[in-house]
């Protein structure tokens, strides 16, 4: 996510904090090239006669390398931003879990449009231009023009580099879009700064003298199991018009049928209901409802209701009755929705009688 | 006469000095791998300790030969663990006793180690730092004796 266009999103705190629920990866280790030699010594008696120390022979073997890489979103929530806007930035770590020096080859890649993200939405659209820059001086913030470099070099064991994707957004789309991104980091031989090394492979042989090169990694969000790669998915979510509002109007009575089939004759109940559905990705709070009383109407008193709920397309007769006076003026009903979470519809409703 | 001298005196020297080297410790070292078969059985396969890296376990095995021609008693082989390496226990029927500091030697289970603190705590394998075998009974004229112990490479 992008932290300085971070906002408080209700639907956003449980998958935070799932997000950060991951087991932190084990320390890399001795590093590779270490020789490790084994020598023991033996004490003994002949005859009574304590004999000198006699030490052992030397096993020795050469610690291989394990390459091991972490690539993962930063913040649990998406970047937030709109149609037609440039250089958005998603934030992602690579941390290197490899027991030796090496650099990261780093590229995104748009995810493919339907796919779950790995925020739980829906990829509906896509950003283009993408780009990979690492942070440079570690604050974390993409900095135009100061974060230039495109490949992680030289990152010792252990240590952990902030990297981004920096994409432009398309100029129209569907509301709510949602553009999934993903970051992969290839581990590369380390050892000259200042170059890309070339990708690491695996040693077909393994020499006792020699480093070997084994890959470890985990499978990551778009990469398998020890392939000496990572992904991590973030994504960016189009913030902007994204609630929907339906009224329906249904007849509960009139005064020669009752309730059984009413017509709309004078003094007939007619209710209105208005269904608010949340169309985007955050929750949407003090969403107001306004509807003027139809012409040739009465407003029912005592009739609004707010926070009811539809089944199968039918408003219910649920909610929480409001008081007139809060929301009824005399030619309107005007009633407030507290909160509407991401795909959750809530009512307003109000009933008339027919003049 | 001269020689002859010389080699009654080196006749004698042996008598009560201690002979050199009438023995041989070798060591060698192995990567345990565990391998769950087709039949869902574990099974531990032990290679040359050509390809290691961190998290493997590490086997040592030490042999001691008596090459003299008499029995060799109170054989004692102290192996101090490899720097890289965390304890991780013994093969040997006959458990070998460790140290943590280099003096003490003990069960496990009966150590103590010092904490930054002052306080002490039970020792665990990775405060291990020498391993000690004694053997209660002689080993025989060219006869072996052999140890073992495993580490995790950390």
């Amino acid at each position: 996510m992008n932290s300085k266009l971070k906002r408080a999103a209700v639907g956003g705190v449980s998958i935070a904090s799932l997000m950060l629920a991951g087991a932190a990866p084990a320390a890399p280790g001795t590093l590779a090239g270490s020789t490790i030699n084994n020598t023991a010594s033996v004490g003994y008696s002949i005859g009574g006669v304590a004999q000198p120390t006699v030490n052992s022979t030397t096993a020795s073997f050469v610690v291989d390398r394990k390459v091991n890489v972490t690539v993962a979103e930063v913040g649990g929530t998406a970047t937030f931003t709109s149609y037609g806007q440039k250089d958005q930035v998603t934030t992602f770590t690579v941390t290197n879990n490899t027991n030796s020096v090496q650099d990261f080859r780093l590229f995104g890649v748009d995810s493919v449009l339907g796919t779950t993200t790995t925020l739980n939405h829906t990829d509906s659209t896509g950003v283009t231009n993408i780009r990979v820059f690492v942070d440079s001086n570690g604050n974390g913030q993409y900095d135009a023009g100061v974060d230039t470099a495109t490949y992680i070099d030289e990152l010792a064991p252990d240590q952990t580099k902030t990297v981004f994707i920096v994409a432009d957004l398309p100029a129209s789309g569907p509301a709510g879009g949602v553009a999934g991104v993903i970051l992969t980091a290839v581990t590369a031989s380390g050892g000259a700064s200042g170059t890309l090394g070339a990708d690491v492979t695996a040693s077909l042989v393994d020499d006792v003298n020699a480093v070997d090169t084994v890959f470890g990694d985990a499978a990551g969000w778009a990469d398998a199991y020890r392939d000496a790669r990572h992904s991590a998915q973030d994504e960016y979510d189009v913030y902007g018009t994204s609630a929907l509002a339906v009224k329906t109007a249904t007849l509960i009575s009139d005064p020669l049928n009752g309730l059984v089939a009413p017509k709309a004759i004078p003094g007939a109940v007619m209710e209105y209901c208005i269904a608010v559905k949340n169309i985007g990705v955050q929750a949407i709070t003090g969403v107001t409802v306004t509807d003027n009383i139809p012409a040739n109407t009465t407003y029912v008193p005592g009739s609004t209701h707010v926070g009811g709920t539809v089944l199968l397309g039918v408003c219910q007769g649920d909610g929480v009755g409001a008081a007139d006076g809060s929301v009824y003026n005399g030619t309107a009903v005007t009633a407030t929705i507290p909160t509407i979470a991401p795909n959750d519809v809530v009512t307003a409703r109000f009933r008339v009688t027919i003049n | 006469m001269k020689t002859l001298l010389s080699g009654l005196f080196l006749g004698a020297a042996c008598a009560v000095l201690p002979l050199a080297a009438h023995a041989g410790l070798k060591t060698e070292v192995f990567v345990e791998t565990s391998v769950v078969g087709a039949d869902g059985v574990a099974r531990t396969t032990r290679a040359p300790a050509a390809r290691a890296v961190p998290g493997d376990q590490i086997l040592y095995v030490l042999t001691f030969r008596n090459e003299a021609a008499k029995p060799a008693e109170g054989v004692t082989i102290t192996n101090p663990v490899p720097q890289g390496l965390t304890f991780a226990g013994s093969g040997d029927e006959a458990a070998p006793l460790v140290s943590v500091d280099g003096r003490t030697f003990g069960p496990l289970d009966r150590l103590t180690v010092r904490k930054a603190d002052g306080s002490s705590a039970p020792a665990a394998a990775g405060d291990v730092t020498q391993i000690r075998w004694t053997l209660p009974q002689a080993v025989p004229a060219g006869g072996e004796a052999s140890f073992t112990f495993r580490a995790t490479l950390k």
